[in-house]
């Protein structure tokens, strides 16, 4: 039995599928459910008694093979006056369940500091963009201008679209009240001109993928064009040392590729929305994500065909 | 220059007076000064760099290379602004989001300072996951009450029978004075099928005395806490210096390894028959009360893990 924490969408049926083909029974748990309608009970050192009551059936932890760290829902809104510590007793269980976890839960909720998991990749020697942390309106001012008048702004929920900053609107935009000091902080990072590519690391296998827009970020477009890509030995060997790094099993790694070839890492999202990469490029991403739940390890080949980079140029 | 996180009190005071007698400064930073007192200007590395300008040390800014050790005492949140929803946004959603944003901020900060901590944030914080820091216990071989988190009166029921009735109820994150759970409540739940038990920690009430280890870097310093009600949080009366076996403080270095603690405070129930068992380790233990009625040098070794670099990193 597998459970997958989130809701069934086009992402989560793909793995489902495959998981059924590996004769699993797939669970889902939207964790808006708990407290109310779902219970939990985690016997600390006799787990074959610990359970959870999901959907009105009894489900044994024991018999649950893996779980698919999908979405995270948090627990009902409004149960903090019944229940206040539900969402963290949910937490608690999942830290502590050990089983085959795509991704394990202390490495999903590290994402929440991107810029200290952007910190720990350049500590690889690996390329990431100037980026700085700042409330400080005159920081951010010098900063634009060191980093030749455009940078890039973004927040830390993940919640809006990046913004494109100049100088100029910046001393716009603040000019309004010059009296202020304190903005509220958001990621500043520098404005790297290139090619988006998207790599989907799962285990020792990567998919890599050219996302064609003619915006200056692939988020802003609806009509991206996606096209496979094949992976250089030197970023394919990055990738595994970012995702070790990051605690990871399963990540969509977010590169720029500049106009002199150079990889910039931006981000590694670790529960990434693969659908359509997948559908575009015929990559077996979900089948990868199903096998890894079973605890299944693909048999790759070694040497010059590198796992992920053999078959899978345009 | 040391940074204390938190506002000034007398433990703080306490630290900082003693920096100040061996000639180092040192800073208080609350973080509820943030963002609107307090600003920061850090930008990533290899090393990363930037500047603090923290309230405190007047218009000065302080380089990030200038902080040498920081002792994280308490995290109040950041301050909140009145930022505008954005569309589709209630007040309440539009708040929660900008506190998250201004928490991950501030916590960015903290690990962008990458100096040793007493504690590092991360350590502090997964204090919240006692469950996991009780199974990391056992593995390292401490013995540890019968335990269950639940929510499900059917499954606290049995455990109170399987417990002759004998069950404690704790908080499953915060440190707090634990209650006993009692017939009479099991009933309610029981009688009132609509009305769920509030999800928590259950544990065997073990009898006993309240044993607590403060440990500093690779010293320790135990005291017996006698008390007239069931547990001593309540009426904390005389510590008592007590020595505990070498396996036993060998077990407590290994398990702040583990956790990534310099400074901790493990508490302990201690049986009739001389049996240590494991209740939990607090990674901001309120000492001043152990250290003064027990003689303990607890601060002045916390002040000299500062001066001698001995805190830890972030992991």
């Amino acid at each position: 039995m597998i459970l997958i924490i989130g809701h069934r969408d086009e992402h989560t049926q793909r793995v489902e599928a495959h998981l059924e083909t590996l004769g699993q029974r797939v669970i889902y748990w939207n964790t808006q459910s708990f407290p109310a309608e779902a219970s939990l009970s985690l016997h600390l050192g006799d787990f074959s008694q610990s359970c959870l009551e999901l959907h009105q059936e009894r489900l044994f932890l024991s018999d649950i093979e893996g779980v698919y760290w999908y979405h995270y829902h948090g627990v009902r809104p409004g149960s903090r006056t019944t229940d206040p510590e539900a969402d963290v007793s949910l937490l608690n269980l999942f830290r502590s369940w050990q089983t085959n976890w795509v991704n394990p839960p202390a490495s999903v909720m590290r994402h929440r500091l991107k810029i200290y998991q952007l910190q720990q990749v350049a500590q690889l020697g690996i390329r990431t963009p100037h980026t700085l942390v700042s409330n400080d309106i005159g920081s951010l001012q010098s900063f634009c201008e060191q980093m030749g008048g455009t940078i890039i702004s973004k927040n830390y929920t993940g919640i809006g679209i990046p913004q494109k900053l100049t100088s100029a609107s910046l001393a716009s935009n603040l000019q309004a009240d010059s009296s202020q000091r304190s903005m509220m902080p958001a990621i500043f990072q520098e404005y790297i001109q290139g090619l988006d590519i998207r790599i989907h690391a799962i285990g020792d296998a990567l998919f890599a993928t050219e996302l064609h827009t003619q915006d200056w970020t692939f988020v802003l477009d609806r009509q991206v064009e996606l096209r496979a890509t094949s992976v250089p030995d030197d970023l394919a060997e990055q990738c595994q040392r970012i995702i070790q790094r990051l605690g990871l099993v399963f990540s969509g790694l977010d590169f720029r590729r500049t106009q002199t070839g150079e990889y910039v890492f931006i981000e590694a999202n670790p529960s990434p929305q693969f659908g359509a990469y997948e559908a575009a490029c015929h990559y077996p991403i979900s089948e990868h994500v199903a096998k890894r739940l079973c605890g299944k390890h693909p048999n790759y080949p070694t040497g010059p065909s590198r796992p992920g980079t053999e078959g899978h140029t345009a | 220059m040391f940074l204390i996180i938190g506002g000034s009190n007398s433990l703080t005071n306490r630290l900082y007076a003693k920096l100040r007698a061996r000639g180092h400064r040192s800073c208080f930073w609350p973080s509820d000064s943030f963002p609107l007192e307090s600003w920061v200007a850090l930008e990533t590395g290899p090393p990363p760099k930037g500047r603090f300008w923290l309230p405190g040390i007047g218009q000065q800014s302080l380089s990030l290379q200038e902080i040498e050790g920081v002792y994280w005492w308490f995290y109040e949140g950041p301050a909140l602004l009145k930022a505008p929803p954005v569309e589709g946004e209630t007040p309440e959603q539009a708040a929660r989001r900008q506190r998250q944003e201004l928490d991950a901020c501030l916590l960015t900060a903290y690990h962008l300072m990458d100096c040793p901590w007493i504690n590092p944030p991360g350590s502090v914080l997964n204090h919240r996951y006692k469950v996991e820091q009780l199974t990391e216990a056992t593995a390292l071989g401490f013995t540890i009450p019968d335990s269950l988190m639940s929510n499900d009166p059917q499954a606290i029921a049995a455990f109170y029978q399987d417990c002759q009735g004998e069950v404690v109820v704790k908080s499953v994150a915060t440190t707090g004075v634990p209650s006993r759970l009692t017939q009479a409540q099991l009933s309610q739940w029981q009688k009132n099928g609509e009305s769920k038990p509030a999800t928590r920690l259950f544990q065997r009430f073990i009898p006993g005395t309240d044993v607590r280890v403060h440990v500093v870097g690779q010293r320790l310093f135990a005291s017996e806490v006698l008390s007239d009600h069931w547990v001593s949080k309540v009426d904390l009366k005389d510590p008592q210096p007590v020595s505990i076996p070498d396996a036993l403080a060998q077990q407590c270095l290994t398990l702040c390894e583990k956790l990534n603690l310099v400074l901790a405070g493990i508490d302990f129930r201690k049986t009739s028959d001389g049996e240590y068992v494991f209740l939990e380790a607090n990674p901001s233990p309120q000492y001043p009360a152990y250290e003064d009625r027990n003689h303990y040098p607890i601060s002045d070794a916390i002040v000299e893990a500062l001066i001698r670099g001995v805190g830890a990193k972030h992991r």
